[in-house]
């Protein structure tokens, strides 16, 4: 058995493996998220490859059972979600977002929105087309800071998403190191970069991306008033901060350039994006 | 082109209360609400209020609601300082924007409506 603390946000949690596929999929899940104090963790997940069968894996948060079965790519997404909640539902340590994050050049990108706007197949598409993948579900902007911290965890593509990306992602060849359920696969950020980095860019650019089947490609500007809005729905830790983190947040809007951007398909997507943020003064 | 409360200002010599100074801080007194003018409320409630650039968000903590003003919403706030009645607010606006004299009536009968809605204001 080995024991992974796993620190975010301010939050920290203790990851147990039991078995070798056990250690396997935490290794995938965790591998790029900074370490944590023993002392520090509320929460300790578990998960066992080892018993009580041969192939069963099973999953606990503490002592309530969360998954019992044999899928790897279930397993896996349910530890994900569940760390993911426990961090958010423990941070106070300044704004967590609902958002996508990516790197270009020094700059950070940050793409809010609830789930179902097309954040991660929109992160993927820019992490294979020049931009470093971050994270494709929360960024952390400590107080006092306006960079952006990413949970730095494997993308997690929804099934249908997969057609948006196949010409760029062989996903046949990259089988055997992806977790995939029914329901989605979870992709290791290097498969898509082998260069990428994890890294802690200031706030440069807010998209606030919406995808809609057939809709043209439209980038439009937003004010400041408004990107706070837009913010404050996708602040997800806002019951944990004095008054709900609201100045903090629209201080944050002050910093940055915001758009909201609807998209159909992928084209142009990338140069629009990039001639935005090679516009921004240094 | 001149922001639309500074050409107000300029036309209508207002004297508008000054912008809050600070970031969250909580502002007794507000919001400012409309009441009629023999009509005192001792209604009170605090918002916490952002300006940004000549746009407003107000925040309501005790129902974590945010109420977002364009720039014309945020003028017609401004001009609720418990004391205008909505008739004095509306002849303000109307001579400093003659041009849509009929339209304003309707604006800001609706802006207000808006806020009262949302627990902003009470109107008296």
């Amino acid at each position: 058995m080995t024991v992974r603390y796993i620190t975010f946000a301010g939050s920290t949690l203790a990851v147990e493996d039991n078995g070798d596929r056990a250690a396997r999929i935490i290794e995938l899940l965790y591998q790029y998220v900074p370490a944590g104090e023993a002392r520090l963790a509320q929460t300790t997940y578990r998960l066992s490859s080892d018993r009580p069968a041969a192939g069963e894996l099973q999953l606990h948060r503490d002592k309530v059972l969360l998954y019992r079965g044999a899928a790897e790519g279930t397993a896996a997404e349910l530890l994900l979600s569940d760390t993911c909640y426990q961090l958010a539902a423990q941070s106070r340590a300044g704004l967590l977002f609902h958002a996508a994050g990516l790197a270009w050049r020094e700059y950070g990108l940050l793409l809010p929105g609830a789930s179902g706007a097309g954040k991660s197949t929109l992160t993927a598409w820019l992490a294979l087309n020049d931009f470093n993948y971050l994270t494709d579900e929360l960024v952390f902007v400590p107080w006092g800071s306006n960079h952006l911290v990413p949970f730095p965890r494997p993308l997690h593509l929804k099934r249908p998403a997969r057609t948006a990306i196949e010409d760029s992602f062989d996903f046949t060849g990259h089988a055997q190191r992806i977790l995939s359920s029914s329901y989605a696969d979870l992709i290791s950020p290097c498969l898509l970069r082998p260069d990428n980095r994890f890294t802690c860019p200031p706030l440069r650019l807010i998209i606030f991306p919406r995808y809609q089947a057939g809709s043209q490609f439209s980038l439009t500007p937003l004010s400041k008033a408004r990107a706070g809005l837009k913010l404050m729905q996708t602040l997800i830790n806002a019951p944990n901060l004095p008054h709900q983190g609201f100045s903090k947040v629209t201080r944050l809007a002050r910093q940055a350039p915001a758009y909201t951007m609807r998209y159909g398909s992928f084209e142009q997507i990338g140069q629009h994006v990039e001639a935005l943020l090679a516009s921004l003064p240094d | 082109m001149i922001p639309l409360s500074e050409r107000l200002i300029n036309t209508a010599a207002l004297q508008i209360g000054p912008r809050p100074g600070d970031v969250g801080v909580d502002f007794a007194g507000w919001p400012r609400y409309p009441l009629a003018q023999q009509r005192q409320k001792s209604f009170y409630r605090i918002l916490i209020l952002e300006p940004i650039d000549d746009e407003l968000l107000l925040f309501h903590p005790g129902q974590t609601k945010i109420i977002y003003c364009n720039a014309t919403a945020s003028l017609v706030w401004q001009l609720c300082d418990g004391q205008r009645t909505v008739q004095e607010i509306i002849e303000l606006l109307q001579t400093a924007y003659p041009e849509a004299r009929n339209k304003i009536v309707t604006d800001v009968q609706a802006t207000l409506r808006q806020f009262a809605q949302q627990g902003a204001l009470e109107l008296g």
